[in-house]
């Protein structure tokens, strides 16, 4: 548990460093991606967005059963969905398992309402789709054992339902903190967010 | 923005801190919590205490295979506390259905208010996933032996499945068994039965005719989900008593009395 504290001391010092305050870089990455060029071919003019793939959400995410931290990135798309790509890392140094556990996390995410409540808190909910990569999980049996002997135990469904705070008042939507729990396990997560 | 940093650090640092039940890194985690290590070690040591070096009659209950049918192993620990006399319980193993973080920490919660000490050996269900870690961490070795009473219980992993292997340590199991001390009874306890398909059927006899040729009066499991009682390899060879018994959706406890010159089994419904 001593890595455990050391990353929490690490990410304090990181929060409050001079750069992230910056606001600059990611304005101007901002600005970089909704940028639209306009091509003119004969008589017609098109509007293009060249950096349409932009990603335009990067998370950190401490818990919430796919490792002790996960790092990711994803979309901000239409109706408030918001999928994103995770990597946890569970081992002995982070989160003080005796066995190391790789998880690929597909996490859906919905925003329930479309301006906050009470002006500050936005409602969320979603499901992610967990793979976990560790010891004796599976998603076919082995050949050794007789049909349907176990059902996969690789992919774990983990709905989820918290709030998520913007700004906590700030003039720029730059940072998100969301708590969440999953309703069938009780567990609570919390999401440093980033976003574009 | 300076603010933000400070609030989230505080919350992470209280979360870390206050909520260690509330936070799952992974459902894989393999990691016993904090004074939930070495419960057979702390079961062992009770029993210890209260055995003496000669035979006195003494009476132990068997349950298992209690994954999923939480309701009914609430009960069956209810049940357990209500019945007078019992020196230790045995849970024959499978305590969780995927062997994953959670279905421990299920388990540890439920057979908090028993109050008879508690030996858990581990299942094949309990080896899946990181449940093997887990279990080492949260129970101790799975292969052990202790004498109670002047008897010798012996709790024998014959998983083999789940660790992609063919036998499990006959070894350590014969050369636990055929000890010189003279013991009044010898028992052993395993999960999966010999005649069970995760034997073969060399390693069924070879199990049956180790314990026959050392003298164990009972060879104890779950596994099977329902209770058994015979001389399963009668037969063949020796003369082993085979006990198993269901889970916990069969609402019954299994009790052994053990006497100097007698064995008995009782099952209790409820």
């Amino acid at each position: 548990m001593k890595t455990n504290r050391l990353l929490l001391l690490g990410l304090l010092i990181l929060l409050n460093h001079p750069w992230l305050h910056a606001e600059d870089p990611i304005k101007a990455l901002r600005h970089k991606i909704a940028e639209e060029k306009k091509i003119v071919l004969k008589n017609d003019t098109v509007t293009i967005k060249p950096y349409w793939f932009a990603l335009t959400q990067f998370k950190v995410q401490y818990a919430g059963s796919i490792g002790f931290a996960s790092f990711g990135a994803g979309y901000d798309l239409r109706h408030g969905y918001q999928p994103t790509l995770l990597y946890g890392f569970l081992d002995s140094n982070f989160g003080g398992s005796n066995v190391t556990v790789h998880t690929i996390s597909l996490k859906n995410r919905f925003k329930l309402t479309q301006n906050p409540l009470f002006g500050y808190l936005t409602p969320i909910a979603g499901i992610s789709v967990n793979w976990g990569i560790t010891h004796n999980t599976f998603k076919r049996l082995p050949p050794h054992y007789p049909e349907n002997y176990y059902f996969q135990n690789k992919i774990h469904l983990s709905p989820f339902l918290g709030g998520e705070s913007l700004d906590f008042r700030l003039p720029k939507k730059t940072w998100a903190f969301t708590l969440s729990s999953r309703p069938l396990m009780l567990t609570y997560w919390n999401i440093l967010e980033p976003i574009l | 923005m300076r603010k933000v940093g400070l609030y989230i650090s505080v919350l992470l640092l209280i979360l870390n801190y206050a909520c260690t039940d509330l936070i799952e890194y992974s459902p894989y985690e393999g990691r016993a919590q904090e004074g939930s290590r070495s419960l057979n070690q702390t079961a062992l040591g009770k029993l210890q205490l209260q055995s003496s070096k000669t035979f006195k009659p003494f009476t132990f209950a068997i349950i298992g295979d209690s994954h999923t049918y939480y309701d009914d192993f609430i009960k069956q620990i209810s049940v357990l506390n209500s019945i007078d006399s019992i020196d230790m319980v045995i849970h024959m193993g499978d305590i969780t259905l995927s062997g994953i973080y959670r279905e421990f920490l299920w388990y540890r919660d439920i057979i908090e208010p028993l109050k008879y000490p508690l030996i858990t050996i581990i299942g094949n269900h309990d080896c899946l996933s990181n449940g093997e870690y887990m279990y080492r961490d949260m129970f101790g070795l799975s292969n052990f032996s202790f004498t109670y009473n002047n008897c010798l219980l012996v709790f024998f992993d014959d998983i083999t499945w789940e660790r992609n292997t063919k036998d499990p340590d006959f070894k350590w199991l014969d050369s636990t068994i055929s000890t010189t001390t003279t013991y009044t009874h010898k028992f052993v306890f395993a999960h999966i039965p010999p005649w069970d398909e995760q034997f073969s059927l060399g390693n069924g006899l070879y199990y049956n005719y180790m314990l026959a040729k050392n003298n164990v009066d009972y060879s104890i499991h779950g596994h099977i989900h329902r209770f058994y009682h015979g001389k399963h390899y009668a037969d063949f060879y020796g003369n082993v008593n085979y006990l198993a018994c269901g889970d916990s959706q069969d609402h019954e406890i299994v009790l052994v009395k053990v006497k100097e010159n007698e064995i008995s089994v009782e099952v209790i419904h409820f």
